[in-house]
């Protein structure tokens, strides 16, 4: 089933070039591998690269030795048929999460909610997951740059809006929020930012350099 | 161009898949390879990178014409998309997030001479639609698919603003969207 909230047109168009940074095409394909709208968008715009390469002039090339090379490999050239194992998560998230969910060495980060760092990628972007207990929320917070947020499992609101399995969300800087778990059971969602959160809030105020200084490490 | 030899192209694939047929592949390389070479040139200039570029794209159409389907993409853009995701296997060293083929009766659709003609059809629609863009539009448009440049890269080598170079490949993309409705 297709969700109700997308990413932007933007997203899709840098994902159809090749050129959106790998956490936030991370985010795109597990949001894809449940919305079959936003695969055929992403199709759609792949055709500009199919008509880029077709208006190229051709290169300079030795092209009969470079077919020899390549006819000599085509017989290693086995199919890429990997035999995988069934599993709810979508395949992009398994080759970067090891093993089931519940299995993973969480880290608590406030009452409820707990998370689970992917990676570390190019240009300050972060990837993780999170973990938000049924009707737990996440500490207030806004952002120093973009933050890209898909829902893996369960549900969380957002100012009275839901987001459910597969769906995705944009904030940037002029979003102030706390998402919040919806009582359905727990929420699980993979978060990309560029920059660091910003927490709001009292308490908020005090860990905020703290979290702040833990990131940069 | 396109329009006399993409459906040949399809059928050599085709070819490929079910015979695996060695002069079908060669063909397919002699149109293709000095493409992708340079294709690979734009993103790097680097000779010897771009020839493993055109290995790498060449080899992965041999083992994969099986998963060809020419009612969801022409030869070219199909090729396109493996180079693509080559590029970025070869120039980043990491691979790329794919979405889970679709489940059974979702968007699967079957190869009609219809649905064949209906991608040509596309192909065409969207090379016409590209052509009414304004220049300054396809031009940043151009290079966010053939470079392998982030936004803010494309801003760098054009010096123009941040902002105007998201604006004008999301306006850009809206038209081009809105066109592909109609």
């Amino acid at each position: 089933m297709s969700g109700q909230h997308h990413p932007s047109l933007e997203i899709i168009g840098d994902y159809a070039a090749g050129s959106l940074p790998e956490p936030v095409a991370l985010a795109l394909a597990v949001h894809m591998s449940s919305c079959s709208a936003c695969r055929m968008a992403v199709q759609k715009l792949e055709v500009i690269g199919g008509v880029v390469l077709d208006e190229l002039p051709p290169a300079a090339m030795d092209t009969e030795a470079e077919l020899d090379r390549a006819l000599s490999s085509l017989d290693e050239a086995k199919s890429a048929e990997s035999p995988s194992e069934p599993s709810d998560l979508p395949h992009a998230l398994l080759r970067r999460v090891p093993g089931d969910l519940a299995k993973l060495p969480w880290r608590r980060v406030a009452r409820g909610v707990a998370e689970f760092a992917i990676d570390n990628y190019e240009a300050g972007y972060r990837a993780k997951l999170l973990r938000i207990q049924s009707g737990a929320s996440v500490p207030r917070h806004t952002h120093r740059g973009e933050e890209y947020t898909v829902v893996i499992a369960g549900a969380f609101y957002d100012s009275d809006v839901v987001y459910n399995k597969g769906d995705f969300a944009e904030a940037d800087p002029t979003v102030r929020h706390q998402p919040i778990a919806t009582d359905g059971g727990v929420c699980y969602c993979l978060a990309v930012t560029n920059a660091p959160l910003k927490l709001l809030g009292p308490i908020g105020r005090l860990i905020d350099p703290l979290l702040r200084r833990r990131a940069e490490h | 161009m396109m329009d006399h030899d993409e459906a040949d192209y399809s059928a050599l694939i085709v070819q490929i898949a079910e015979k695996r047929d060695r002069n079908a592949f060669a063909t397919l390389f002699r149109h293709f390879a000095p493409r992708i070479k340079g294709f690979a040139l734009k993103s790097a200039p680097d000779p010897a990178m771009a020839d493993e570029l055109v290995q790498d794209t060449m080899l992965a159409v041999w083992r994969a014409a099986q998963t060809y389907d020419p009612a969801r993409a022409s030869a070219t853009t199909w090729i396109f998309t493996i180079c693509r995701n080559k590029r970025i296997d070869l120039f980043r060293r990491r691979n790329r997030p794919e979405a889970d083929p679709p489940e059974e009766g979702d968007w699967v659709m079957q190869p009609t001479q219809e649905n064949s003609a209906e991608i040509s059809a596309a192909f065409r629609r969207t090379r016409a639609l590209m052509n009414e863009l304004p220049s300054e539009q396809a031009d940043v448009l151009r290079m966010s698919f053939l470079e392998d440049k982030p936004h803010r890269a494309i801003a760098a080598e054009t010096g123009l603003p941040l902002g105007t170079v998201k604006s004008r490949i999301r306006l850009a993309l809206a038209t081009l969207r809105q066109g592909l409705e109609q």
